[in-house]
């Protein structure tokens, strides 16, 4: 047994030396986009499924790495990116801190860098980003807030908060209040959801109406914390249809299917759906033109969401809408 | 007088039995503070949203208990979670029938705490390291069945989250239900007998002739099902899978646990203690909730109220088995001396 | 009779230094083993770069995963080095902000804080009695919490400059604070050999009414692990400053398992007295090379979730398997 094993060290050690040099020998001239992902949850893959086939559609092979939401694995993926020889690299930063380290190693390779769906406004690595207008889109829903609770008298509204330290979730929250700001019968109750965690926001929102019983309407700053606030408030016994006496009023940010279905079912008032396939395409056409040597702005390019407010408009654009398409990376 | 020191011992000794007793006090203590902070706190609607939310950890605490009392550990229970919301969704999305959907998930979760439970007993490693593969396989499982999409569910499915009957919450009437099941196996059943046994010594236990294999994988089954049963529930709430639906909650279930008085080397433990745990840890969050304390002081606050709660139970467990010792030393002392007197009699 | 039992004497002989490694790396063959069928599906898997790579991603973990193999000899577990990680990191790149990036500061703040809680765990668990899981998975939340409260609002510190170039430094390919990492294996691989507070460790976890009637105050040495666990996650927790750039309050999260996984799929036992540093080494290049060959296969971080269980599995029990016969063959 002992010696068996030793034979097949021996050979593995063998055939170690010789692999690489091998496997180094087929080399193919197809240029490649490498796609370091954050973390897969459904609008970056409706962004990520946007680059894949516009990029394909440019001729490129696409190698993705998925960092599942740890900062250090992403480094080691953009690393790996860059050892695997790609001609452009597009990232969704877990963290916009440390990313810079690693993207630092690729710039100094020579690899264009294109920053999709999350802006890096400190980073001198990158040459542009692409991604949802983040502020416009909180915005919409502040707007809409103060306009639906202007007759309401003096009302408390609550606002639950993304991630802390994701640039999006800041300037969704930031986007709401200045919204609301002209609203002074409005105050505004904040509520942490984690990190994006639907069990923490459903939490968060049972708790929030039990310390302010009459909260007149609730802020999701992603579609899919929609559905738990429709089970608290039909907990309380106040899931009423939009226009009914004593509806508490509910919108998001995202589109995702959910929470545009309960807009058709008339218990959610709006949903900002962001145009997550534009901004896929967008960031792989200007990581072809980097490739091709073409020169691009550094700039945050924005892509603006739809607000969508009632049942028909939703039916009318659903294949316009992500959260109605079939999505997957496969 | 006589009469009055004896009640009063008598007392004594029956609080002393009851390992739930310091849990229950540090929950008391813990109202006391949160109520006097804020106004909101002491309120009929706020205990029944509190109750509802410890309904889904009080669950899987009861399940995870009797895995404690047999001296093993098992931290694959959030994956479980997880793996039976996801059979939920899809079930639920893909054939309409709530009842199918209740018994797949619950079926997967049993089944994965079966196999936990044969791996723990066959393969002789550490239930941690055991755990921890299966917590690896079945959240990689749960995620490639959902590819990380999140899915909603119809909220004509989602009666046991949101359900109420005779106006009382159902998840509450759940965890009533399953916290007098487990107590009733706990304390009147041979299986309850058996777990203790197994948790003492489970070389003595086998020498014995006791079921140690049927004990031992009866505790992980029971723990795998609890945990399904909590992620029918989890999801019924939410309305939606989310692939970090469960994240950290064996950590919180296992702090239950500990806190209710079940002791991590196995052998003796309480299941109502184990429930009053994940009450007290659900009571630091609402109260800080209410509060609007920053989302940030969460984790260092609910890691000191921990550490504080489990070091005041440990001295005062430690006194008791000093007293015990004590006690039993002075036992054997004296029937030392009675048998030394007769040997030198003789 | 004698000719049986030379002939005997030869084979045990012979057959000890293939035998002897198998029974303390078990999981050696399983590397080379994968190295071979990455490299053959894969393109540009043995490369400098590649390598490199590995080594950077993995420096942090393997010096958390030294502490833990000695808590792990006593028969404990220290479920606080992940976030002490995030704690010190975060202190450390705070204060060499404040100070105009000095970096004696900075070393000097992690591994105060990386004692500060060790001592928290050693006093509590050695001297308290107290169980380690409990009180080290209440620590870890501690932990968390300080390393959250003091970032503001969840983002990290940049470390400065000429930090962040010594992250790129690298001597025959092996970056510079890898290095120091391997520089710790050696280090206490020795103490552990070769000094009496290491025997006095392995007793302990071994057998601790044995140790406690030789003479060996257990209680100090349950906390002296406890202290050093601490310690070395202090300095990983900088070390993580250098390799990302910079100190994040969320960098520890993830690493909890992998460390404990790493130690035990190294060869070293739950149950304490079994295990060396370098089998921790060797656990941690294990997984190094999973990962990094299943990255290489873009194969879906969930199917990789599976395929780590399976091995840990399997790697724990081929290295349980594996040193029980050969104890039962040396008796």
């Amino acid at each position: 047994m002992k010696k068996v094993l030793t034979i097949v060290m021996t050979v593995a050690l063998v055939l170690m030396a010789v692999m690489p040099v091998a496997a180094n020998g087929q080399q193919d001239s197809e240029k490649v986009m490498g796609i370091s992902i954050d973390n897969a949850f459904p609008s970056r893959i409706a962004t990520v499924m946007g680059i894949i086939s516009e990029a394909e559609a440019r001729g490129y092979k696409v190698i993705k790495y998925n960092a599942n939401g740890d900062a250090q694995k992403q480094n080691a993926d953009v690393e790996n990116l860059v050892n695997e020889g790609v001609d452009a690299l597009l990232v969704c930063a877990v963290d916009m801190d440390t990313i810079e380290v690693a993207l630092m190693k690729a710039k100094s390779a020579g690899i264009p860098i294109v920053s999709y769906d999350r802006d890096l406004p400190e980073s001198e690595a990158i040459d542009c980003s692409v991604g949802p207008d983040s502020y416009s889109d909180g915005l919409y829903c502040g707007e809409y807030f103060a306009e639906a609770l202007k007759d309401k008298g003096d009302v408390t509204v609550l606002e639950l908060l993304g991630a802390l330290n994701d640039q999006n979730g800041i300037e969704r929250s930031r986007g709401f209040n200045d919204g609301l700001k002209s609203a002074s019968n409005v105050k505004i109750v904040q509520a942490s959801t984690g990190a994006w965690q639907l069990d923490i926001a459903l939490k968060s929102v049972q708790d929030g109406f039990q310390a302010e019983p009459d909260i007149a309407g609730v802020f999701a700053p992603a579609c899919f914390f929609v559905a738990g606030i429709e089970t608290v408030l039909s907990d309380l016994g106040k899931l009423h249809k939009v226009g009914e006496e004593g509806h508490v009023v509910v919108a998001g940010i995202n589109g995702e299917k959910g929470a545009c279905d309960s807009v058709i079912a008339g218990t959610c008032d709006g949903v900002v759906v962001m145009g997550c396939h534009a901004t896929g395409v967008k960031a792989a056409e200007f990581a072809d033109m980097l490739v091709k040597g073409e020169s691009v702005k550094r700039d945050y390019y924005l892509i603006a969401g739809d607000f969508y407010t009632t049942a028909e408009e939703i039916e009318k654009n659903k294949e316009n809408i992500w959260g109605y398409q079939k999505l997957s990376l496969d | 007088m006589k009469n009055k020191e004896v009640s009063m011992d008598r007392i004594k000794e029956y609080l002393s039995s009851k390992l739930w007793l310091s849990v229950v006090i540090a929950i008391i203590v813990l109202c006391v503070v949160f109520s006097i902070l804020s106004p909101a706190f002491l309120q009929w609607s706020n205990f029944q949203a509190v109750l509802v939310q410890s309904s889904i950890t009080g669950i899987m605490a009861v399940g995870l208990c009797f895995v404690i009392m047999t001296g093993g550990i098992d931290i694959s229970i959030g994956a479980i979670l997880l793996l039976s919301a996801t059979v939920f969704a899809y079930t639920v999305n893909g054939t309409e029938s709530f009842m199918l959907a209740f018994l797949a998930s619950l079926s997967t979760a049993t089944l994965a705490g079966v196999l936990n439970g044969v791996l723990v007993y066959y393969f002789k490693m550490a239930p941690m390291i055991t755990t921890l593969a299966t917590y690896n396989i079945y959240n990689g499982i749960a995620l490639h069945i959902s590819k990380t999409e999140n899915v909603p569910i119809d909220r004509g499915y989602t009666f046991l989250g949101n359900g109420r009957i005779a106006n009382i919450p159902v998840p509450l009437m759940i965890l009533l239900a399953i916290t007098l099941i487990g107590a009733y196996l706990l304390s009147h059943t041979r299986f309850g007998t058996f777990v203790r046994a197994v948790g003492d010594s489970q070389v003595s236990a086998t020498e014995s002739n006791l079921p140690t294999r049927r004990t031992i994988v009866s505790a992980y089954t029971l723990a795998g099902f609890t945990a399904g049963l909590a992620g029918v529930l989890l999801i019924s709430r939410t309305a939606g899978l989310q692939n970090s639906l469960g994240v950290g909650t064996e950590f919180t279930c296992i702090a239950a646990v500990v806190l209710g008085g079940t002791a991590l080397s196995g052998g003796s433990g309480s299941v109502v203690g184990s429930v009053f745990g994940a009450v007290f840890l659900i009571l630091i969050d609402n109260g800080l909730n209410l509060l609007q304390a920053s989302p940030f002081i969460y984790d260092a606050v609910r890691g000191i109220v921990l550490l504080a709660a489990v070091s005041v139970d440990r001295m005062s467990t430690a006194r008791q088995a000093k007293t015990l010792l004590e006690q039993k030393a002075l036992r054997i002392g004296s029937s030392i001396i009675k048998q030394v007197k007769k040997t030198a009699q003789a | 009779m004698s000719e049986t039992n030379q002939i005997e004497l030869n084979k045990r002989k012979y057959g000890t230094f293939a035998g002897d490694f198998l029974k303390s790396y078990p999981t050696v063959p399983i590397i080379l083993i994968m190295i071979i069928g990455f490299s053959l599906t894969t393109r540009n898997f043995l490369t400098a770069g590649t390598i490199r790579t590995m080594m950077a991603v993995n420096t942090v973990s393997l010096i958390a995963a030294i502490g833990e193999t000695f808590v792990l000899l006593t028969g404990g577990i220290d479920l606080s080095v992940s976030t002490v990680i995030s704690a010190s990191a975060v202190i450390s790149a705070t204060l060499m902000e404040m100070t105009g990036a000095n970096i004696l500061v900075g070393i000097l703040a992690s591994v105060i804080v990386g004692l500060i809680f060790g001592t928290i765990n050693g006093v509590l668990i050695g001297y308290g009695r107290m169980t380690p899981f409990i009180t080290t998975m209440d620590t870890n939340l501690i932990a968390r919490g300080i390393a959250f409260i003091l970032s503001t609002d969840g983002r990290g510190v940049k470390a400065s400059r000429e930090l962040v170039k010594f992250g790129f430094k690298s001597f025959m390919g092996i970056p510079l604070f890898t290095l120091i990492g391997l520089f710790l294996v050696l280090v206490f691989s020795i103490l552990l050999k070769q000094t009496l507070w290491g025997r006095k460790v392995i007793l302990t976890g071994s057998n601790p009414t044995a140790a406690k009637y030789s003479g060996i105050n257990t209680a100090r040495t349950e906390m002296s692990v406890y202290v050093l666990s601490g310690l070395l996650a202090g300095i990983a927790g900088f070390i993580s400053i250098i390799n990302l750039g910079a100190g994040i309050p969320g960098v520890g999260d993830k690493l909890l398992l992998i460390i404990i996984a790493a130690v035990v799929l190294g060869g070293t036992s739950m149950t304490g007295g079994e295990g060396s540093v370098l089998r921790t080494l060797i656990g941690i290049v294990l997984l190094a090379v999973l990962t990094q060959g299943l990255d290489r296969l873009h194969v879906e971080f969930y199917d990789q979730f599976i395929i780590l269980g399976l091995l840990i599995f399997l790697g724990n029990s081929l290295s349980i398997r594996i040193t029980t016969k050969s104890s039962k063959a040396m008796h």
